[in-house]
């Protein structure tokens, strides 16, 4: 029986921990807490085997929010601290200009940090990993018309977080 | 070079987004670090009785079933047949306590000693049970135990009624005048 759980469990982690891995990155600040955030996500696995969906994709949905989740909860334990943090400076240059990619990630980094979790799962899974709406409603467990809010909202919140005069 | 990014287009800003994707400074955990982390994971596996799959909510769900139904098919043998459970009461004869002298100020009820209530019809006279039971009527008792009535008379006295069921009326000839009649 534990084996059963062992094998399952490890190619739980062999398929989807790429994926998490991109996608923790992004709701993170750096690669070390993203690094944490995947581990935890199986850790909660591992601790719960009876409650992962037998199902590929429900599993993959499950780990999802699992992530999510953890994400928003060290969103609140951190507030304090990142609306401390200085507005976004940063000046474009060409698309290869090396100095105008990091100004932008880090632009990009703090303005996502300014959104509230889910907000930001939603906006990034949409505009950078290219996922559909419809997707995104799955894998997160809500409509199809409040992921449609979430984009609205970040969107909004990202052109006012990028700008100079905001 | 700085720029405005009020009205910036649903495509520009995703543009910007992809730009400067935090995933995209290829900083990605290492083979070793992958490898740690999954045998982490694996080590981690809950093997305590809450995570058992034989103790999930459908196994739970049958074991407290088949113990319910265990236990009221005990409880149904040890009553017996259905109508012992409908019985009234029953208790052995005693002799009943000494009847305090009081009055009794409003009751119907006769006091009489067990003895004078058990007391068995003589053995010349036919009863009328020993008839019916002869005839077919009703079937021959096997055992029968006597009953107890007890209650107080509002004048304080108590009274313990002790009914025999063998106790039965002798049969008789019908009188003359009775004959006449029919």
């Amino acid at each position: 029986m534990q084996s059963d759980t062992v094998k399952r469990l490890g190619d739980l982690f062999d398929a989807h921990q790429p994926r998490l891995y991109g996608l923790a990155r992004r709701l993170s600040r750096d690669p070390e807490e993203a690094r944490d955030l995947v581990q935890e996500t199986f850790l909660r696995a591992a601790r719960r085997p009876a409650s992962i969906p037998e199902s590929g994709k429900g599993a993959k949905a499950w780990l999802v929010r699992i992530l999510v989740n953890l994400c928003r909860d060290r969103w609140r334990r951190l507030k304090v601290r990142r609306e401390a943090f200085p507005q976004p400076v940063w000046s474009m240059g060409g698309p290869s200009d090396p100095e105008s990619i990091a100004s932008a990630r880090s632009a990009v980094q703090q303005a996502l940090e300014r959104l509230r979790p889910r907000t930001r799962a939603v906006v990034v899974m949409h505009e950078i990993e290219g996922r559909s709406k419809a997707e995104i409603a799955t894998l997160l467990g809500m409509s199809e018309a409040t992921v449609r809010w979430h984009v609205a909202t970040g969107r909004s919140k990202l052109r006012k977080e990028l700008s100079h005069e905001g | 070079m700085k720029a405005d990014h009020k009205n910036l287009s649903d495509g520009e800003l995703r543009k910007l987004l992809n730009l400067g994707d935090p995933a995209g400074d290829g900083d990605e955990p290492t083979l070793e670090e992958l490898t740690a982390m999954r045998r982490t994971v694996l080590n981690a596996i809950d093997t305590s009785p809450a995570a058992r799959p034989w103790l999930s909510r459908p196994y739970a769900t049958a074991a407290a079933t088949v113990a319910v139904a265990l236990i009221a098919l005990t409880l149904l043998l040890r009553a017996g047949p259905w109508g012992a459970v409908l019985q009234p009461e029953t208790r052995p004869v005693t002799p009943a306590e000494p009847v305090p002298a009081a009055p009794i100020e409003s009751t119907t009820a006769v006091v009489e000693s067990p003895e004078a209530l058990a007391a068995e019809p003589s053995a010349d006279e036919p009863t009328v049970a020993a008839v019916e039971e002869s005839q077919g009527i009703v079937p021959p008792t096997v055992e029968r135990e006597p009953r107890t009535v007890r209650f107080t008379a509002p004048g304080g006295t108590r009274i313990i009624w002790t009914l025999d069921p063998d106790f039965q009326l002798p049969v008789s000839e019908p009188d003359d005048r009775a004959r006449g009649e029919l």
